[in-house]
């Protein structure tokens, strides 16, 4: 680039002006977008990955999800990572219902397997919990009581008169369901005080010893990868149908399988309809980018016929008449491409804006520079 | 000895509305060290014939040698920079550039170091008769004599052999007009250089070692 380019450069500061904020806000707009776009894909990754996606187990209308007496065969598959569902599933949520009767007072005991079985539990909603750090693991027999009860108990045995719902019928299997077991109070839960919870583990171990077998009330867990519902739906058909409203049995199950997935559904819905918005956006400014690099190479060189004429007469070749002229025009967006792609960090959409820029301006540019070097004399003629 | 030859040149173009046959058959030499002068009515072809050996066009039939080279087979923007320099009547001086810039932009085509370039510049301009606070005036603070020296000045600096002007003199006033033919003559007859006017003026044709005549793209003996 010479003396005379940047004199053109200076002899028309509004058309630089102009080019320079063309160039400065396409930039701008390219690089804005394209972290946007890169934002919101890591985003949708991310929630991909950490949404909690709750499945519940049902009966198969989908009205019943907390007595749904689930023998062992159905847990097993439940849980088995090989043959059964385990692989989808992570955080498994299950429960086992007794009553009990203590001193004419009549109440429940529920087995748990983990704090989010019962929000009575949870300390994050701001219950006042105790739980023993190994508690939902044990197999003996270990209770959680109401805090007032804890104050009464804390530390001592509850001697319990059980039933297991479940346990009484079919009447030909061993047990009937009933017993006296003694209980070790080891913390408090914040709920009423009729209420006793009890580790899960413990709780099948005490269903068999009471009744010869053992059941689950309530089955819930979260999927291990959102993505693998329709696997995981799939895989479950031989156990766990898909819930048919009005349907009593659909394909002789005996249970429903409810994927609580509508909201991740409709979340990742929205961001990929915001994703592909954005992709089409992006090609629309690259084109507008080149479209301003044609308009801007034009105004510049529409009036220059007889300088680059008049140059090539002088002998300079085409080749360098196009270098010069682009490198005139390129230098002002070039500049602002640097600034913009330097501070909002984005080098890559920068030089993108920048090329498609060039190759607009190179258009304009190479029609204006194949004038014949003879026009000039033949407009004197 | 033949600096430049013409060798049957034809040439046509197309207007918006026909083929125009701009130059038949013309034949011709150029010696250096001599002036030549091609006259002839408007649209006569002459000075379609000045930018035929000035390389600014091919010709359509025939060749013009230069040193026994058809421009057809050299490149013609490098015969342009550094073989024939064209001048003209409305001088075409880059605007925005000084008198001494615009001289100094042919020698830059040339990769010539800046100090020289400079230096032979200054030389040329005041060769010319440009004085040095002159040098840094622009071509509109210029009169149209001192715009055509600076011109002449451009044309010289680049040591071009062949000097071709098309209507050197045809914006000056009779003064300015002599001052410019007076240094043409000289650059032929003092520097050996070759040089071609393309002129309507009979008086300044006849100032030239040879009149080549034009008529309807056909080249006739001159006086």
């Amino acid at each position: 680039m010479d003396g005379y380019s940047f004199k053109r450069l200076l002899r028309r500061p509004w058309l630089s002006l102009l080019s320079l904020v063309i160039a400065a806000a396409l930039c701008a707009a390219l690089c804005y977008l394209s972290g946007y776009l890169e934002r919101e894909r890591t985003r949708m990754e991310e929630i991909r990955g950490n949404y909690q996606v709750l499945c519940v187990v049902s009966d198969t209308r989908g009205t019943k999800t907390d007595d749904l007496g689930m023998t062992h065969f159905f847990t097993d598959f439940l849980l088995d990572e090989e043959k059964g569902l385990g692989r989808y599933i992570k955080e498994p949520r299950l429960t086992k219902r007794f009553t009990y009767e203590l001193d004419r007072t009549q109440g429940e005991l529920i087995g748990v397997s983990r704090a989010e079985c019962s929000p009575l539990l949870s300390e994050a909603k701001g219950g006042d919990v105790y739980v023993p750090a190994d508690f939902y693991e044990q197999t003996e027999l270990v209770c959680l009581v109401s805090k007032t009860f804890f104050a009464r108990y804390g530390g001592q045995s509850l001697s319990l008169t059980l039933t297991d719902p479940k346990g009484a019928t079919p009447q030909y299997l061993p047990g009937n369901g009933t017993g006296t077991r003694d209980f070790t109070v080891v913390g408090w839960h914040s709920g009423r005080d009729n209420l006793i919870l009890m580790p899960y583990p413990a709780s099948q171990l005490l269903a068999e010893r009471l009744s010869g077998f053992v059941t689950t009330d309530s089955a819930a867990f979260l999927l291990a990868d959102n993505t693998k519902a329709e696997e995981l739906l799939q895989s479950a058909g031989e156990y766990f149908a898909p819930v048919q409203p009005g349907v009593y049995a659909p394909q002789g199950s005996r249970f429903g399988l409810i994927i609580r997935d509508e909201q991740y559904r409709a979340t990742m819905a929205a961001m990929e309809q915001n994703i592909r918005r954005l992709q089409y956006l992006l090609p629309l400014i690259a084109v507008l980018s080149l479209a301003a690099g044609f308009l801007v190479g034009f105004l510049a060189t529409r009036s220059e016929a007889r300088v680059y004429a008049l140059m090539r007469t002088l002998g300079m070749t085409r080749g360098r008449l196009l270098g010069t002229t682009l490198l005139e025009q390129l230098i002002l967006p070039l500049l602002a491409a640097l600034a913009v792609g330097a501070g909002m960090g984005a080098p890559l959409p920068a030089a993108v804006f920048l090329a498609c820029h060039a190759v607009g301006c190179a258009i304009a540019i190479f029609r204006a520079v194949r004038v014949a070097p003879a026009a000039i004399l033949r407009e004197q003629e | 000895m033949e600096l430049l030859k013409a060798n049957a040149l034809s040439f046509s173009y197309r207007n918006k509305y026909q083929t125009v046959q701009a130059v038949k058959g013309v034949s011709c030499a150029f010696a250096p060290g001599r002036t030549y002068a091609i006259v002839g009515k408007s649209g006569s072809g002459k000075t379609t014939l000045l930018s035929l050996l000035a390389g600014l066009e091919l010709p359509t039939e025939g060749e013009v040698l230069y040193e026994g080279k058809s421009t057809r087979e050299m490149d013609c923007d490098a015969y342009r920079r550094d073989h024939a320099a064209v001048i003209y009547q409305n001088y075409n001086l880059f605007p925005l550039l000084t008198a001494e810039e615009n001289v100094l932009y042919p020698l830059k085509l040339k990769h010539m170091p800046k100090a020289q370039a400079k230096q032979l510049a200054h030389e040329q301009l005041k060769a010319v008769g440009i004085e040095e606070e002159e040098f840094k005036r622009f071509p509109a603070q210029l009169s149209g004599g001192q715009q055509q020296r600076v011109a002449i000045a451009r044309a010289l600096a680049a040591g071009n052999q062949i000097i071709l002007a098309d209507e050197p003199t045809g914006n000056l006033d009779i003064s300015n007009g002599e001052q410019v033919v007076n240094i043409l003559l000289r650059l032929a007859h003092e520097e050996g250089r070759c040089v071609i006017i393309v002129t309507h003026d009979l008086e300044i044709a006849a100032q030239m070692d040879e009149v080549l005549t034009m008529r309807d793209g056909v080249l006739e003996p001159g006086e």
